[in-house]
C-alpha cells in the first residue's frame, strides 16, 4: 500500500490534498452557519470560467482563476449592496452566466478539452511543483487572516445587527470570507475540480456540527472528517483508478451519511 | 444626526423632533423623547409602529432623516443590547455559552486584541450576575427560550454596559420563564444602577416592569409614569390616530 509514495506525483498530490482539507471547512463552517454555503457553487464555476482563460491567454490558470473569482466577489457584493439585487438570483446569475461564457470560449478552442476536464472534476496526476507553491501560499494567507479575525467572522456569523450595534463592520467581513472562499476555491481545483469543492466546504461542517460542542470543537471536527475524506479518497481513487475528486466526494457523503445514523440511535 | 452627549449631563439617550421614512412611507414623524441614567423606560406599541427602527436609530445602525438622536458620550460600546428575534436564528449554531457571552468583548478588544485579563474579569462576572455558570459548556441550541434570553442578557452584561436595551425579548418564552426573565432583569436594573430600554408590544408587561412608558404607532402617542399609565386611554389615543393618516415623507427617499 505505502508504494503510493514512491511516486513523487502522489505525494504532491497528498500534499495538496491535506491543505485542501484543512483549508475547506475552515472557511466553510463560516458559510454554513451564515446560510451562504451556495456561494462556493457559484465561486467554483466562475473558477472553472478563469481557468478557461488561463488556457487562451497562456496565463498559469490558477492565478487567472484566482483573478476572476476575486472581480466576482466583489461584482457581486457591488450589486447585491448598491443594485439592490437579491443575493439568491445574483448567486444563480453568477454561476450560470460565467458556465455559460466558459462553454462558448471551449467550443472557440477545441484545443484543451481533454486538461479542463481535469479541473472540472480533479485529477491528482496533474498537481505541478508549482501548483504545490501557489496552493502553499493561498493556504497560508486564508489561515493566517482566519486565525487573526477568527473572533470578528464568529460574531458576525453569529448575529450581524449584534455585530453592527458592537462596532463591527459585518460587510467588511462579509467580503473578506467571501475572498477566503474564493481562494480556497482556487487551491482546490487540481484536486476536487470546480464542480466538487463547494462538497468538501459544506459536507464535513454538517457532519461535524451533529457531533460538536461547540464552534471551536465544530470547526476541528470538521477538519477532522475532510482530512479523512481527502486522504482515504485519495488512496481509493489511486488505487482502484477512480476520479479523486468523485471519489473524495462521496467519502465524505459516506461519512456523513453514517454520522447521521449514528446520531439518530 | 446622531450626536453625543456630555455623560456629566444627567441624560443618557435624547432624541428631538426625529423622523425616519423609508421608500416614501414615514415609518417615524417628530418624535421626542429623553431617557434619564438609571431610568426604566419601556416602549410599546402595536406591530409595524416603529419600535425596532427606533432602536437601530438609538444603535446607530440606521441614520435619523431629520431630526437627531442624542446618546450618552462613549455610549456605543457600553450599550448592552439584546435583539429581536434573536433566539429564533441560532438553531443549528454550534457555539457553546461561553463562546456566545465572550462576543461581549470581541469589540472592545479589538482587532487582533487578545482576550485579557480585563476580559476574563467582565466575562466571569456577566456570567456570575446572569446566574448562568451551570451552562457554559452547553450549545446554545439545546437550551430552553429562558436560558437563552439569560445567556443573550449575560453577553449583553459582557460589554459592561451603562444601558441595557432589550427588544421584545420575551418572544418565544413561555410565561413562567417570561415573569422569571423579567424579575431578573428589573434586579439588574437596581443591583447595577443599569438605564434599560424595553420593547414590547405587551402593554401590562411594560407598564408593570418600567418607570415611564411611551407609546409610539409611527409618531409619539403617548409618554407618561408608567404609575399614572392608564391602559384605556392609551388604547383610546391609539384608534383615534389610526383615523388620522400618517404624514407622508418626500417622494424619492430611500433608507
Amino acid at each position: 500500500m505505502l508504494e503510493i509514495f514512491q511516486f513523487d506525483f502522489m505525494i504532491r498530490a497528498f500534499i495538496a490534498g491535506s491543505v485542501i482539507a484543512i483549508i475547506a471547512p475552515l472557511v466553510g463552517i463560516f458559510l454554513v452557519v451564515r446560510r451562504y454555503a451556495l456561494i462556493a457553487d457559484t465561486l467554483a464555476h466562475i473558477t472553472f470560467f478563469g481557468v478557461v482563460v488561463g488556457f487562451m491567454s497562456g496565463l498559469p490558470p490558477l492565478l487567472t482563476a484566482l483573478g476572476t473569482s476575486l472581480a466576482a466577489v466583489f461584482g457581486i457584493e457591488r450589486l447585491r449592496t448598491v443594485q439592490k439585487l437579491p443575493s439568491d438570483s445574483l448567486l444563480s446569475l453568477f454561476l450560470s452566466g460565467s458556465l455559460a461564457i466558459a462553454t462558448v470560449l471551449i467550443s472557440m478552442h477545441r484545443g484543451f478539452n481533454l486538461n479542463l476536464f481535469s479541473f472540472l472534476f480533479g485529477s491528482i496526476t496533474t498537481v505541478s511543483h508549482g501548483d504545490i507553491i501557489t496552493i502553499l501560499v493561498l493556504a497560508v494567507f486564508v489561515i493566517g487572516v482566519i486565525i487573526a479575525f477568527y473572533k470578528e467572522l464568529f460574531f458576525i456569523s453569529f448575529n450581524e445587527d449584534l455585530a453592527q450595534a458592537s462596532g463591527i463592520r459585518p460587510r467588511s467581513f462579509g467580503i473578506l470570507l467571501l475572498v477566503l472562499a474564493a481562494c480556497t476555491v482556487v487551491v482546490s481545483l487540481k484536486i476536487v475540480g470546480a464542480l466538487l469543492i463547494s462538497a468538501l466546504m459544506v459536507i464535513p461542517v454538517l457532519t461535524a456540527i451533529g457531533y460538536g460542542r461547540g464552534f471551536l470543537s465544530t470547526t476541528i471536527l470538521a477538519v477532522f472528517f475532510s482530512l479523512t475524506s481527502v486522504i482515504g479518497g485519495i488512496f481509493i481513487s489511486y488505487f482502484w483508478g477512480l476520479s479523486s475528486g468523485g471519489t473524495i466526494v462521496c467519502l465524505a457523503l459516506a461519512i456523513f451519511v453514517i454520522s447521521i445514523f449514528i446520531n439518530s440511535k | 444626526m446622531r450626536h453625543l452627549v456630555d455623560s456629566e449631563n444627567n441624560t443618557h439617550i435624547s432624541a428631538k423632533n426625529l423622523s425616519f421614512y423609508y421608500n416614501g412611507h414615514s415609518v417615524l414623524h417628530d418624535i421626542n423623547f429623553r431617557v434619564k441614567r438609571g431610568e426604566y423606560l419601556g416602549i410599546v406599541g402595536p406591530n409595524g409602529s416603529g419600535k425596532t427602527t427606533l432602536i437601530k436609530i438609538i444603535l446607530g445602525l440606521l441614520s435619523p432623516k431629520s431630526g437627531s438622536i442624542e446618546v450618552m458620550d462613549d455610549l456605543k460600546s457600553r450599550i448592552g443590547y439584546v435583539p429581536q428575534y434573536i433566539s429564533e436564528t441560532i438553531s443549528q449554531f454550534p457555539a457553546t455559552v461561553i463562546e456566545i457571552v465572550q462576543t461581549g468583548r470581541t469589540a472592545i478588544r479589538g482587532i487582533l486584541g487578545r482576550f485579557s485579563v480585563d476580559d476574563a474579569r467582565a466575562v466571569e462576572n456577566a456570567v456570575q450576575v446572569s446566574g448562568i455558570k451551570h451552562l457554559l459548556k452547553r450549545r446554545l441550541d439545546e437550551l430552553s427560550g429562558g436560558e437563552r434570553q439569560k445567556v443573550f442578557i449575560a453577553r449583553a452584561l459582557a460589554t459592561e454596559p451603562l444601558i441595557l436595551i432589550l427588544d421584545e425579548p420575551d418572544a418565544g418564552v413561555d410565561f413562567i420563564s417570561q415573569e422569571a426573565f423579567y424579575d431578573f432583569v428589573s434586579r439588574l436594573h437596581k443591583k447595577l444602577g443599569l438605564t434599560v430600554v424595553l420593547v414590547s408590544h405587551d402593554i401590562d408587561t411594560v407598564v408593570r416592569e418600567a418607570d415611564s412608558v411611551m407609546c409610539i404607532n409611527h409618531t409619539l402617542v403617548c409618554y407618561e409614569r408608567a404609575d399614572s399609565f392608564v391602559k384605556e386611554k392609551y388604547l383610546e389615543k391609539l384608534r383615534s390616530k389610526k383615523e388620522r393618516r400618517v404624514p407622508r415623507a418626500e417622494k424619492n427617499s430611500h433608507a
